[in-house]
């Protein structure tokens, strides 16, 4: 099954805000879900509650083989990546707690965080990046020597494309007796996870970016020693009896009807990336990655953020033109060569600081799976254009 | 044919055990759970019992915690 190319001369490069188009498979699998199923998981005793319910175990199964999670009842279903992490935040920080994250994180994580600290007593310690968007990770190992309730990293920039080597964090992590959390909302069903050799005790994703799902899905594995309080509390369909949440998984965390619709896509989704398989996934995105940087060099007054090895970066990538604002640059692309990217500074400030564009923000590319080499050979001649023009 | 009604903590594990018995072969049949046993909206699995002892055991391995077992009446 291929994916739909988007029509009309649209070239689509903001796969990092949500990626487009999606697989044939997925619209089918929430079309199915629509016209043949409906009913409400958990709840009602009749068939089509059962089958909905059925949906939403497979595509937690589906997510537990991606991740390789040996319990998927502790994937928690949640509206996206920023859900999950609040729910991960609140649920387990307490005054007192010192929570170290890194330069490199998005507004869903600095957000909460200083949110915590400011009113909560939550003390929040920051490890810087280079200039790259490399973690310093001889301050990181200075930040894990003071006992700390949890270590949070972004494992690849959404600005930059910067890459976390999470086995590496996972093991200092382990030696330093801290939960590990991560946040994987760029780099899931693009490069291999693994919670167990990587040693994650809590998985923030979302389902529509890499993973290919549609918007409103995403989750958090929790690892079995730890058990935040629920954000949410109501009704789960089980322990009716009780006026008191239930605390086995996944019903603690999952009040309310759920979004079975898109959980159903979100399955087609995961299990289209698994059998075109991280590999070629990854390759595909490296061989786009380094067409685009190559042919960018030539490109007069063009400056390049992030780092120039694959091995260090995802397909995020971020420009700017010298003396141009990015604003302006979008605006170009959108309206005289109909390529879509993200222009400012993409719910990020701590990393632009890093990387020294902030205030202004850059200009964000970001290819996904159904890019080809001609897109990216579009987007440099675009570029071009507008720089000499 | 007379069986035995196996309850759980919630429709997760009704399935996950679903798929488990099926998988060795079980006839397994899928009810609400009758408000006799509990008050709860869930769903329970029939199994026969003959098998029912060895279904118990399946399924402690396969990590699926049942919670009752209970005489089922036919009628």
């Amino acid at each position: 099954m291929s994916g739909t190319r988007n029509s009309g001369g649209i070239l689509y490069l903001d796969n990092a805000a949500t990626s487009f188009p999606k697989p044939t498979c997925v619209w089918e699998a929430m079309e199915y879900y629509f016209f043949k199923v409906g009913g409400n998981p958990g709840r009602s005793g009749h068939r089509l509650s059962y089958q909905a319910s059925g949906m939403l175990f497979d595509t937690r199964e589906a997510l537990a083989r991606l991740f390789n999670i040996r319990t998927p009842e502790r994937i928690v279903f949640t509206k996206n990546a920023t859900e999950a992490i609040n729910l991960a935040f609140f649920g387990l920080l307490s005054p007192g707690d010192r929570v170290v994250t890194t330069a490199m994180e998005h507004n869903a994580v600095m957000r909460p965080l200083r949110y915590l600290e400011r009113t909560r007593g939550v003390r929040v310690d920051v490890v810087p990046a280079n200039s790259l968007g490399i973690l310093d990770m001889e301050a990181l190992a200075r930040a894990l020597d003071e006992r700390a309730a949890l270590l949070v990293v972004n494992h690849a920039s959404n600005v930059a494309g910067s890459l976390v080597d999470l086995a590496r964090v996972g093991a200092m992590a382990k030696d330093a007796g801290v939960p590990f959390m991560v946040d994987v909302a760029q780099t899931a069903g693009c490069y291999h996870i693994d919670v167990e050799a990587m040693n994650i005790s809590l998985l923030a994703f979302t389902g529509h970016k890499g993973l290919l799902g549609p918007q409103g899905t995403g989750g958090l594995y929790v690892a079995p020693n730890l058990e935040p309080t629920p954000l949410i509390r109501g009704g789960t369909g089980s322990n009716s009896e009780l006026e008191e949440q239930p605390t086995f998984w996944p019903d603690a965390h999952e009040s309310g009807t759920p979004n079975v619709v898109g959980l159903a896509g979100l399955r087609a989704g995961v299990e289209f990336v698994m059998e075109r398989g991280i590999d070629e996934i990854r390759a595909h995105e490296g061989g786009l990655f380094e067409r685009f940087w190559q042919g960018a060099r030539e490109i007069p007054g063009l400056v390049l953020y992030g780092p120039d090895r694959w091995e260090d970066r995802v397909a995020v990538v971020s420009v700017n033109l010298e003396g141009r604002d990015p604003a302006w640059v979008g605006h170009r692309l959108d309206r005289d060569f109909g390529i879509m990217v993200r222009v400012g500074l993409h719910c990020a400030p701590s990393a632009h600081r890093t990387l020294g564009s902030f205030p202004g923000g850059t200009v964000r590319v970001a290819f996904g799976l159904f890019n080809t080499e001609e897109d990216v050979d579009r987007v440099l001649g675009a570029l071009d254009t507008v720089a000499r023009g | 044919m007379a069986r035995r009604l196996f309850t759980f903590v919630n429709t997760h594990a009704v399935i996950k055990a679903e798929r488990i018995l099926r998988g060795i072969g079980l006839d397994v049949e899928v009810i609400p759970t009758p408000k006799s046993i509990s008050s709860e909206c869930g769903m329970s699995l029939l199994i026969s019992l003959d098998r029912a002892k060895e279904a118990l055991e399946v399924l402690e391995n396969g990590g699926v915690e049942v919670v009752g077992v209970y005489e089922w009446d036919e009628e």
